[in-house]
C-alpha cells in the first residue's frame, strides 16, 4: 500500500514536471515568434520609411512640403519610428538637413508632444522633451528650455542646459549663464560646454562672470575664456592668476594661458610658479615649459633650481 | 564625363545613407562600406576619385583606414568625419594624409560643397 501511494507520488511529480516544461518551451516558442513577428514588422515600416527621411532631409526647401504628406498621415508604430529615425539624426546635422528634419518631426506631431510634456508632472517626461527641443531648429523651442532649465529636478535642470547649448541661439546665454553658479546643481561641463556651443554669441557675456562673487563661476569663465574670448581674455586671465583669492580658479586661469601662449603672461605666470598654494605654482610651471623656449629660458633655468621637487620636473619638462 | 567616384564609410547606417543621397544627387557615382575594414577593401580595390571617411568606427577607426590607404600609396582625397570635440582626431588625420575634415554635427550641403572644392583641388 505504501508503494503504491509512493509510486502515485512520483507519477504526479514527473506529471506536473512534464506539463511545466512544455508549458516553458511553449512560451519560449511564443516569445520568440513574437519577436521575430515585431521584428519583420518593423523592418517592413523602416523599409518604407526610411527612404522617405532621408529623401527629405537632404530635399531643397521648395521640395519639402511635398514629402511631408506622408509623414502627417503616419499613426502608431510608424509614427514612432519615423520620429525615432529622425530624431536619432538630429544629432548629427546642421544646416538645412536639421531644419528639414524638424520639419518630419512637426508633420509626425512629434514638436506638439514635446512641448506639451513640458509641463508633465513626470520628471522623466519632461528631461525627454528638452531633449528633443534641443534638437530641432526653432526659436519657439527655446522659450520653453529656458523654463525647463530652472526646473525643479535637478536632471532635467541638466538636460535643459545642455539642451539650450545645442540650439545654438543667442537668447540661450542668459540662461545658461544663470546655470553657471554650483547653487544651480547643474554640473559645471554641462554650463561650460553649452557655453561653447553659443560661444560665437557668448564671448561677451562671458567675460563678466571674471568678476562674479562665486569662485565656481569665475573658475569655470576662467576655462572659457580661452576658448571663446581669444584674444581678449589675456588680460582678465592675467588679472585672474595674480589676484583671484580661490586657487582653482588661478589653476584655471594659467591652464587657458597655457592653450593662448601670450608672450605678456610669461612673468604673471613666473610670479605665479613662487605662489603659496602648490596646485597653482604647479600648474603656473607647467604652463611656461610649453612657451616657446625663446621668452621662457632665464625663468626656467631658475624655476630648476626651484625648492620643490613638483616645480623641478615641470619646469624640467620643456627639455630645453 | 563620367561621374566622379565617391566612397562613403561609416558604421551609423542613416548618416552613411545621407550622405550618399545628397553627394548621389549632385552627379557623383556613390559607393558606402559600413565599416573600416570593409572601406578600406573598397578603397583598395576601386579606383575613387574621393572618400569621405568616418573617423569613429569601431575596429578598424577612420585614421587607421587612412594610414593604410596612404601605406599603400593610394593617393585618393580623404575628407574626414570627426567629432567636434576630438581636435586630436583631425590632428592625427592630417599627420597620416587627410586632405580635408568636417566635424559632426555637419551640413550635408557643406559636406557636398567640401568633396566638390577637394576634387577640384586635386
Amino acid at each position: 500500500m505504501l508503494a503504491l501511494y509512493s509510486y502515485s507520488g512520483v507519477f504526479a511529480v514527473v506529471l506536473v514536471f512534464t506539463f511545466a516544461s512544455l508549458a516553458a518551451i511553449v512560451l519560449v516558442v511564443a516569445i520568440k515568434l513574437s519577436r521575430r513577428i515585431h521584428g519583420a514588422r518593423m523592418l517592413r515600416l523602416t523599409e518604407r520609411i526610411r527612404p522617405a527621411i532621408l529623401q527629405t532631409a537632404v530635399s531643397e526647401q521648395d521640395e519639402v512640403d511635398d514629402n511631408l504628406v506622408l509623414f502627417r498621415s503616419l499613426r502608431g508604430r510608424a509614427r514612432r519610428s519615423a520620429e525615432s529615425m529622425a530624431t536619432r539624426m538630429l544629432y548629427d546635422v546642421t544646416g538645412e538637413t536639421r531644419t528639414n528634419l524638424t520639419h518630419i518631426l512637426i508633420a509626425c506631431g512629434t514638436i506638439e508632444r514635446a512641448v506639451a510634456r513640458t509641463t508633465s508632472s513626470v520628471p522623466v517626461r519632461r528631461a525627454r522633451a528638452a531633449e528633443i527641443l534641443g534638437l530641432i531648429d526653432s526659436p519657439d523651442a527655446v522659450g520653453h528650455l529656458i523654463r525647463l532649465a530652472q526646473d525643479d529636478s535637478a536632471e532635467v535642470r541638466s538636460v535643459a542646459t545642455r539642451a539650450l547649448g545645442r540650439t545654438g541661439r543667442p537668447e540661450a546665454i542668459t540662461a545658461l549663464l544663470a546655470a553657471l553658479p554650483s547653487s544651480s546643481g547643474v554640473p559645471a561641463v554641462i554650463v561650460g560646454s553649452a557655453l561653447l556651443e553659443v560661444a560665437h554669441h557668448s564671448a561677451a557675456a562671458i567675460g563678466a562672470g571674471f568678476t562674479d562673487k562665486d569662485p565656481a563661476v569665475r573658475r569655470t569663465t576662467a576655462i572659457l575664456a580661452s576658448h571663446v574670448m581669444s584674444p581678449g581674455a589675456t588680460p582678465r586671465l592675467i588679472h585672474a592668476l595674480s589676484t583671484d583669492d580661490e586657487p582653482l580658479v588661478r589653476i584655471a586661469a594659467a591652464r587657458s594661458l597655457m592653450r593662448l601662449q601670450p608672450r605678456d603672461a610669461v612673468q604673471p605666470l613666473y610670479d605665479a610658479a613662487s605662489s603659496e598654494h602648490s596646485g597653482v605654482r604647479v600648474a603656473a610651471t607647467t604652463a611656461l615649459a610649453t612657451f616657446p623656449p625663446a621668452w621662457t629660458l632665464a625663468v626656467l633655468k631658475d624655476l630648476r633650481h626651484h625648492p620643490d621637487v613638483d616645480i623641478r620636473r615641470a619646469a624640467s619638462a620643456v627639455g630645453g | 564625363m563620367p561621374a566622379k567616384r565617391i566612397l562613403v564609410v561609416d558604421d551609423e547606417a542613416d548618416i552613411r545613407d545621407l550622405i550618399a543621397l545628397k553627394l548621389g544627387s549632385a552627379g557623383f557615382d556613390v559607393s558606402v562600406a559600413m565599416d573600416g575594414n570593409s572601406g578600406l577593401r573598397e578603397a583598395l580595390a576601386g579606383n575613387f576619385d574621393g572618400i569621405v571617411l568616418d573617423v569613429m568606427m569601431p575596429g578598424m577607426s577612420g585614421i587607421d583606414v587612412l594610414h593604410a590607404l596612404r601605406q599603400a600609396e593610394i593617393s585618393t582625397p580623404v575628407l574626414l568625419l570627426t567629432a567636434k570635440a576630438q581636435e586630436r582626431d583631425i590632428e592625427a588625420g592630417f599627420a597620416v594624409g587627410a586632405d580635408d575634415y568636417v566635424t559632426k554635427p555637419f551640413s550635408p550641403r557643406a559636406l557636398l560643397a567640401r568633396v566638390n572644392a577637394l576634387l577640384m583641388r586635386n
